[in-house]
């Protein structure tokens, strides 16, 4: 599928609606005004955005702790995913979710879920919904390196390859667990040999190469809305943050994520792309940073003048209410 | 060689299997791994296998027996060989469903530390419906004997000596003791709850209300008449106290002033008309009220004053009964008592105390006749009602019982 | 306790099987997937006969998987779908124990009621009668997933209740776990012809007595019932209480009960402590203190893993004569 240029500029734009997003919540969270942990993808922005481009409002995606970049990139509200991490009754999830655990049903994201690899056989969950059910929606379960220790990721690839579902598997591999290098924990040197050994097609890119990890993601999508079943993909990429937003990184050094910062940011290569390769010139690409920074201004504004949700209703949305009880 | 054939464990639960069919008869050969027998477990028919070569003898059990798990059918010996003694075929009354295991065993429930004795340092150890129970009754719960666990007093104990105490007369002498010169000698005899509240209550009608009184004796030969009349054709006996409510529902119809209460300074004419018949009970007196016996037929509220009566017998009464009067009724004729005044039931701003219905000689037309009649007694809160008002309800009352189709 | 027509006589395996057809046939999202249920029609054979009657996109079998067939299920449940997932032994559940408690119990609260999760998981438990199976195939596990905020946790006794309540189960949007007892399985209850659903929540007499309140639920109820036949030879008349549901529970039907006799005991299966009875007698004392005669009583299990040989498992169930003792130990008789 050719992308359009607007749908380009908006991937631009996107990026860095993401970048200013997790920059904003890290603000926060340093002030003091975020109560739980902010796993910010800054730096990883280019995976979120290259496979939601690929993806209609309709599919599906399940996301991890780290998600707020997925669910920006699907089409969420920065305005209610600000609210959400703020813990306010706007929020996506009324408060009662935070930042590792928020959802945008209304733009096709079936949540996060802050269990390493749960939401994976969630994904093939919905998959399997789609496939009964008719419908030619694709899911994308998004994981990290992490998730490869975890039996239940296997177990998802083997069920998906044998029920033949149309579920992308998002590799997105930064390749930190924590504070655990993947070559130090995951045996799996050769991910493509996982994948090619559970049946799946499969492909492995540069994550920092936005264009690149769509026209994967959009090759698997093709094929898995055509009925050609499940994929894995590796978006090879990199976190610029700790773990978290405060964590002492006393497993990498600093010049290794200055580096990183320097020489791997999607967004300076994606706006070199679109310079060289688009003829979008530098003043429109400061025009579209500066939307977004907005675009993040006003979240941060609605965000903060939110109502807290009212604390006598902390027992609502435990059950669906609505037939059970006689 | 002489090797046991058995009925196998063929399901996780089975305790028996019916044998359907033998595949080889007494005294047939057998080679290893052929079918023996068939047999039907609640999921399904399968065969039985020989594990052996040789002869088949000594078949124990017939088509269609239930055999037990594990029971042998039959043996397989070397050719020439005999059979083993063997004792008489075990049948299985049925196979069922699983049994469970016999032995009551154990008790695994109750204390696990030592438990100290709760009754040390005087404390009374009374299980919380028994202090209840004692309670309502007036009763020390620490004076009955407890016989639970560390002499806990129960509610059977508690039941036990209330039944004791009812038998009992509820007297006791006193001590022997000495009484003072000039003191006529006494048993304490205690006040029931009932007779105390009723006793306050009173006192506060008669302190607070000021009563004052009208008469009437009325003719009952219509009513009498019009009763007996009633009890033909619907086949119901109905009192005269019944009587008396309808009509005083009636009345109280025509003159709501009287249907009042004087509540903390504010006149409270209400809607519903819940008469109470007054009612002795060997406990004191109790008020159960019929409510709406305005709308009420006759025989409706001889029902009604019916079950109430039973309720009274046995002191039992749903909460309606007893509140939301609006009026009394009270009725001391059957006591052969000819006319009394009652105390106004507080905060109702009217009774009716009727006495009893007896022939007396009246003048009618300028003759002295015998009718049975009745002497009414109203008592009125002057607070509340004037004495033109309260006669006119009197006199509808009257009216009504001398011209009962009145009613209808 | 309901009124039947006495139409038929079906086991307990039997009720849970129709309840599955008929909703199977009653709405195109309800599926079946677990170990060994199409084909082989369950591994106690609950869902025999459903695959060739419904094919096998609405019965799958899975690899052994446990988290991950929950897993999907969750997933597949949010997006449209109404899964029935099977886990072939209640002890199984363990493995799958982030699904059922940290997502699917939690996903409609964490997102602010984005979502519904209307799945049932079900999975038969206990001992008993079924013997000999040990310590990881013989376990009583609905104090877990009582004690989690979101789950709907049922326990049927009879055929009639287990169908009705499947049926609602699968009907119901929120998440339940439907437990059964695999010794249950064969015994036959009647269960009428006419569709009848059992509400979930409710709580159901199956006994009237006036001496003394037993709470029990699953195979307890029938030890519970074979007590009150023992004691009826003395004049003492039992009443027997079937919670059906333990999460939510209906207290009001217990309360009522117990106000009524005056005695409670509580009845569990599984080991003593922090089981659903003492939830339960909590609870009593909580709302029924001053209309006890007696403290209320409990009989469970042995804190034990169950053991294998079959002299030392039978010591660690609890009997009808355990519940027998109890009520005349609140009753102050020998």
């Amino acid at each position: 599928m050719e992308l359009s240029l607007d749908t380009l500029k908006h991937m631009y734009r996107t990026l860095w609606t993401i970048r200013r997003f997790e920059e904003t919540a890290g603000e926060l969270y340093k002030k003091g005004l975020v109560k739980g942990g902010i796993h910010a993808s800054i730096g990883q922005e280019g995976v979120a955005v290259g496979v939601c481009a690929a993806l209609r409002l309709d599919d599906w995606i399940t996301s991890t702790h780290r998600g707020h970049g997925h669910h920006i990139a699907k089409g969420a509200d920065p305005k209610r995913l600000l609210a959400e991490i703020l813990g306010k009754d706007t929020g996506y999830c009324r408060g009662r979710g935070g930042s590792m655990h928020v959802a945008a049903f209304d733009v096709g994201s079936l949540g996060a879920s802050a269990i390493v690899a749960a939401g994976v056989p969630m994904g093939v969950g919905a998959a399997l919904s789609a496939s009964m059910q008719g419908l030619d929606r694709v899911v994308v379960s998004f994981f990290g390196d992490g998730a490869l220790g975890q039996g239940t990721l296997h177990e998802s690839l083997n069920l998906a390859a044998v029920w033949k579902l149309p579920i992308i598997f998002l590799f997105e591999n930064n390749q930190f667990a924590v504070s655990t290098r993947i070559d130090r924990s995951i045996a799996l040197q050769d991910r493509q040999a996982l994948a090619d050994a559970y049946r799946l097609a499969n492909a492995c890119v540069d994550g920092q190469d936005v264009l690149a990890v769509y026209e994967a993601t959009n090759r698997a999508v093709e094929s898995a809305r055509a009925g050609g079943g499940p994929s894995f993909i590796e978006c090879q990429t990199y976190r610029f943050e700790g773990h978290y937003f405060g964590e002492p990184q006393v497993y990498r050094t600093r010049e290794e994520v200055e580096e990183a910062r320097r020489s791997r940011d999607p967004i300076v290569r994606f706006g070199s792309a679109l310079e060289m390769a688009y003829g979008v010139g530098a003043e429109e690409l400061r025009r579209l940073e500066i939307e977004a920074a907005e675009a993040i201004e006003a979240a941060l504004a609605f965000a903060q003048q939110s109502p807290d949700p009212l604390p006598e209703t902390y027992g609502e949305y435990v059950y669906a209410a609505d037939k059970l009880h006689p | 060689m002489a090797l046991e054939v058995i009925m196998p464990r063929l399901t996780h639960d089975m305790q028996a299997g019916v044998l359907l069919e033998w595949y080889k008869g007494e005294g047939d050969g057998v080679q290893e791994g052929e079918p023996l027998f068939a047999v039907e477990t609640d999921k399904a028919t399968v065969d039985v296998e020989s594990h052996a070569a040789g002869v088949l003898r000594g078949l124990r059990f017939e088509p269609g027996d239930a055999v037990p798990v594990g029971e042998a059918v039959g043996w397989i010996v070397d050719p020439g060989e005999e059979m083993p003694q063997i004792g008489p075929a075990l049948k299985h009354a049925e196979a069922g469903p699983s049994e469970v295991a016999e032995k009551p065993g154990f008790f695994p429930s109750g204390p696990t530390s030592n438990v100290p004795d709760p009754q040390a340092g005087g404390r009374i150890v009374a299980s919380p419906v028994a202090k209840r129970l004692a309670k309502q009754h007036d009763v020390d719960v620490g004076q009955i004997k407890g016989r639970g666990p560390h002499g806990r007093i129960t509610k059977a104990d508690v039941e036990d000596y209330l039944a004791q105490r009812a038998t009992a007369h509820g007297c006791s002498l006193s001590a022997a003791a000495a009484l003072p010169p000039g003191v006529v000698p006494y048993d304490v005899v205690p006040l029931s709850k009932l007779r105390q509240t009723t006793g306050a209550r009173m006192l506060a009608s008669v302190r607070t209300a000021p009563h004052f009184d009208l008469e009437a004796e009325v003719d009952m030969s219509e009513a009498g008449r019009w009763r007996a009349r009633y009890a033909e054709e619907d086949g119901a006996q109905v009192s005269y106290t019944a009587l008396f409510v309808k009509v005083v529902a009636q009345a109280l119809r025509k003159h709501p002033q009287l249907n009042a209460a004087l509540l903390d300074g504010e006149l409270r004419v209400y809607r519903e008309i819940n008469v109470g018949v007054a009612t002795a009970t060997p406990e004191g007196l109790v008020v159960p009220v019929v409510r709406g016996a305005d709308v009420m037929s006759l025989r409706q509220i001889q029902e009604t004053i019916i079950r109430l009566r039973e309720g009274a017998g046995r002191l039992k009464f749903a909460p309606d009964e007893l509140q939301g009067g609006t009026f009394t009724v009270s009725n001391l004729g059957m006591y052969g008592v000819d006319a009394f005044r009652a105390i106004i039931n507080p905060p109702q701003a009217a009774i009716l105390a009727v006495g009893r219905i007896v022939e007396r000689a009246i003048g009618v037309e300028g003759q002295i006749v015998l009718r049975p009649t009745v002497r009414l007694i109203l008592s009125v809160d002057h607070r509340v009602v004037d004495g033109a008002q309260a006669a006119h309800f009197l006199a509808a009352v009257w009216r009504y019982l001398e011209n009962p189709y009145l009613l209808l | 306790m309901p009124r039947i027509n006495y139409i038929r006589e079906l086991t307990y395996l039997e009720a849970i099987r129709e309840a599955l057809r008929e909703e199977m046939s009653r709405d195109g999202t309800v599926f079946i997937l677990g170990e060994d249920v199409g084909l082989h029609g369950g591994a106690f054979g609950v869902t025999g006969g459903l695959f060739e009657a419904f094919g096998p996109q609405r019965v799958r079998d899975t690899p052994i998987c446990e988290n991950t067939i929950v897993g999907t299920a969750v997933g597949a449940a949010m997006t449209g779908m109404r899964p029935v997932a099977e886990i072939m032994f209640a002890d199984f559940s363990a493995l799958a124990f982030d699904q059922i408690v940290n997502q699917a119990a939690k996903l409609r609260y964490m997102f602010g009621g984005q979502c519904r999760v209307p799945l049932v998981i079900r999975m038969p438990q206990g001992g008993l009668s079924w013997k000999s199976a040990a310590a990881q195939h013989s376990q009583s596990v609905e104090a877990w997933y009582a004690h989690v905020p979101g789950l709907v946790v049922v326990l049927p006794a009879t055929p009639y209740d287990a169908k009705g309540l499947l049926k609602a189960a699968i009907r119901d949007d929120n998440p339940v776990v439907f437990i059964e007892h695999k010794a249950m399985y064969s015994m036959k209850g009647q269960v009428q012809d006419e569709e009848y659903v059992v509400p979930l929540g409710q709580a159901d007499v199956k006994r009237v007595g006036r001496d003394a309140t037993v709470v029990a639920a699953g195979y307890m109820v029938h030890f519970a019932l074979e007590a009150a036949d023992t004691l009826a030879q003395d004049g003492i008349e039992v009443e027997v209480v079937d919670p059906r549901t333990l999460k939510p529970l209906d207290e009001e039907t217990i309360y009522a009960s117990v106000r009524k006799t005056n005695r409670a005991i509580v009845v569990q299966e599984a080991c003593k402590t922090a089981g659903l009875a003492a939830e339960w007698g909590m609870l009593i004392y909580e709302n029924c203190f001053d209309w006890l005669d007696a403290p209320v009583v409990r009989v469970t299990g042995q804190d034990v893993p169950i053991p294998y040989a079959n002299s030392l498992e039978s010591r660690v169930w609890p009997q009808s004569g355990n519940i027998v003792q109890a009520v005349r130990e609140v009753m102050y008789l020998k």
